[in-house]
């Protein structure tokens, strides 16, 4: 039928994609803790290994909610108050990725530096 | 005559309120009396208009003249009303006093007056109108009761007018503070009674559904015949017997009227921006659009987001005269319950291609589903998946779209796909499965500008590529600064030209979005 190799090939591309892409798990001894107190993130700066995925946990000490947000990371979701969440972060190219909290009218900001 | 009195008292009631709010709202600034006198005598001016030029209106439109003028003048009033409730909450409850203190600010009240007086010539206006014209009806079908209808109507609009006065000095008797939180509080329920009023006569007109004629009825509780119902539908929007669309309206003026006092609180208030926020949104309506081809759908989802989207896609340029003008607008109001699903409520509007087509209409009502599949980053690309349903007006086909979608970073560049199968049902469908294939890369350059390009393919059940949509072409993508909109709000956009590969493509067209999205 006319739309079925279209249709094939995208199926089969977003499955194989799928079927490869199995979750890589990161490196236990690079598990980073970000914490947010009085909207601004401590530390201000995590180091990360380069070229590997990272699990980060975001943990929100406030009573108002925050968000971790990043053009460069590609990363925005909130964190409840009193509450924490888990990001996946890379592989990374090594350099400086900085990110902010966006629920901050004066805009918390950090950075993720991968080496 | 009790008919009479009954349509007069409540159209002078509503107009009452606004009068009474506004002065109470005023209360201490220089010249307000002056002003609202005004704002009264422009609107009785008006409304004499309306109704004399009342057979012109209405053969205008295509008929639906009377109704477009009116839902024109309370959809005015409802952003008029909007501006001023962010504006009051802005300057605090202090301003009154204020006020008379510098010059710089007096000049700030005088503006605000004048706004204000606007508010109330067209509240007048639009009364003034609906009572005249009302009344030339019951006048033309009441035979030899002309003495009673004509007593009705004053006993109706002495009601109003004592129950304006009654509410007035109730005002008075509070505190200036709750005084200032119960009529911002009141106007908010009027101007989102008057958007449900407005979308009831678009609805009329043809130009909206009215998505369910009667979505509950409460008139075993409180009639909107009767006099207490009527003040209250004056009051607070009530109405025994809603339309879907009614509701529709009702929510989401209620919605946005809040969110913006909350986007101005704490003296953030800003004239050009909020102004420029309302008109940007609101004004978007009027750029048209064209084929259907025009979003690509990110598998990204954030719990308990709200947005509000604007989106059109227009036909600048075609080769083929049979295939020129084509439209597509559509304005959306969307919330994800979770953070894996998004739901959104869309209105959409078309002009289909070619020649003698009917101009912008109301096209279909869609409901889009998008659900996050992995947490961003898990695995090798971020999923997702897509389910859309269109529900046409009465004489167009239903539409099914579902397919996954998809987002890979590499680097500093972000490619979004979306792979989706359509199919339409009904009248005039298209019996052809369809296959829409699209794709977005953009470079991660600035927060508020990414540069990129789209591309957008649809086989539209064709066999030959020659029948099919393919177009690509370069785009901007950004989030404007949040020192504009303030924390946890952004304002996204998006805009791309692009350029047809196929004679049923469109040769050039652009496409454009912008996305408000906050948190309530």
């Amino acid at each position: 039928m006319l739309f079925s190799r279209p249709l094939a090939a995208a199926g089969v591309l977003f499955a194989a994609a799928l079927l490869v892409a199995a979750p890589v798990h990161a490196d236990d001894t690079a598990s980073p803790l970000l914490t947010i107190k009085n909207r601004a993130f401590v530390p201000a700066e995590i180091t990360i290994p380069a070229g590997q995925k990272v699990k980060i946990t975001v943990k929100n000490e406030d009573g108002e909610a925050a968000e971790f947000e990043s053009l460069e990371l590609n990363r925005e979701k909130v964190v409840p108050a009193n509450d924490q969440i888990t990001l996946f972060i890379g592989p990374l190219d090594p350099g400086a990725y900085p990110f902010f909290n966006d629920f901050d009218p004066n805009k918390a900001k950090g950075k993720i530096v991968a080496k | 005559m009790l008919a009479a009195a009954l349509i007069v008292f409540r159209e002078v009631l509503e107009a009452a309120l606004v009068v009474t709010i506004v002065m109470a709202a005023t209360r201490g600034m220089p010249h307000r009396g002056k002003w609202i006198l005004a704002g009264i005598t422009g609107g009785i001016m008006g409304a004499g208009l309306v109704a004399a030029l009342t057979t012109a209106i209405s053969a205008s439109f295509a008929g639906a003249g009377q109704e477009i003028v009116n839902a024109s003048i309370l959809f005015i009033a409802v952003g008029l009303i909007s501006w001023h409730v962010a504006w009051m909450n802005s300057h605090g409850r202090k301003i009154a006093s204020e006020l008379r203190a510098t010059a710089k600010k007096v000049a700030e009240g005088e503006r605000h007056m004048s706004i204000l007086a606007v508010v109330v010539g067209l509240a007048v206006m639009r009364e003034g109108s609906e009572i005249v014209l009302m009344l030339e009806g019951l006048w033309a079908g009441s035979g030899a009761a002309h003495t009673a209808m004509f007593a009705g109507g004053m006993l109706g609009v002495a009601g109003g007018v004592a129950t304006g006065a009654l509410m007035y000095s109730g005002l008075l008797a509070l505190s200036l503070p709750r005084m200032f939180t119960l009529t911002n509080g009141l106007l908010v329920l009027i101007a989102s009674g008057m958007a449900a009023h407005g979308a009831n006569f678009l609805d009329q007109a043809g130009i909206l559904p009215s998505l369910g004629s009667r979505l509950w009825d409460t008139s075993f509780i409180l009639s909107d015949d009767s006099i207490p119902g009527q003040a209250l539908g004056a009051l607070v929007g009530y109405i025994a017997r809603p339309s879907g669309i009614e509701v529709l309206f009702y929510v989401a003026t209620l919605i946005a009227v809040v969110a913006l006092i909350r986007f101005t609180k704490h003296g953030a208030f800003s004239h050009h921006k909020t102004l420029a926020a309302v008109a940007l949104i609101a004004g978007c309506f009027a750029l048209t659009h064209s084929a259907k081809a025009g979003e690509v759908i990110s598998p990204y989802v954030e719990e308990h987001e709200w947005e509000f989207e604007q989106q059109g896609i227009y036909t600048t340029h075609d080769s083929n005269a049979d295939n020129r003008n084509a439209q597509d607008l559509e304005t959306e109001i969307g919330y994800s319950p979770t953070n894996w699903w998004r739901t959104e409520f869309e209105g959409e509007f078309a002009r289909d291609p070619g020649p003698d087509q009917e101009n912008l209409h109301y096209d279909s009502f869609n409901w889009e589903n998008t659900f996050q599949l992995a947490e961003p980053g898990e695995y090798w690309l971020d999923p997702g998946f897509f389910y859309e349903m269109d529900f046409g007006r009465g004489s167009g086909p239903n539409d099914i779209i579902a397919g996954p979608v998809i987002a890979k970073q590499i680097g500093e560049t972000l490619t979004t796909m979306n792979f989706f199968l359509h199919h339409e049902f009904g009248n005039s469908a298209n019996p052809h499965l369809g296959f829409a294939y699209s794709d977005q890369t953009k470079y991660l350059w600035k927060l508020w500008m990414q540069p990129g390009f789209e591309v957008y393919g649809d086989t539209d059940g064709q066999d030959s590529f020659r029948n099919q949509q393919l177009a690509a072409g370069p785009g901007l993508f950004g989030t404007l600064p949040t020192s504009w909109t303030g924390a946890g709000r952004e304002l996204k956009y998006e805009i791309a030209y692009l350029f047809g590969a196929t004679p049923a493509s469109p040769t050039q067209a652009i496409r454009w979005k912008l996305e408000y999205e906050f948190f309530f």
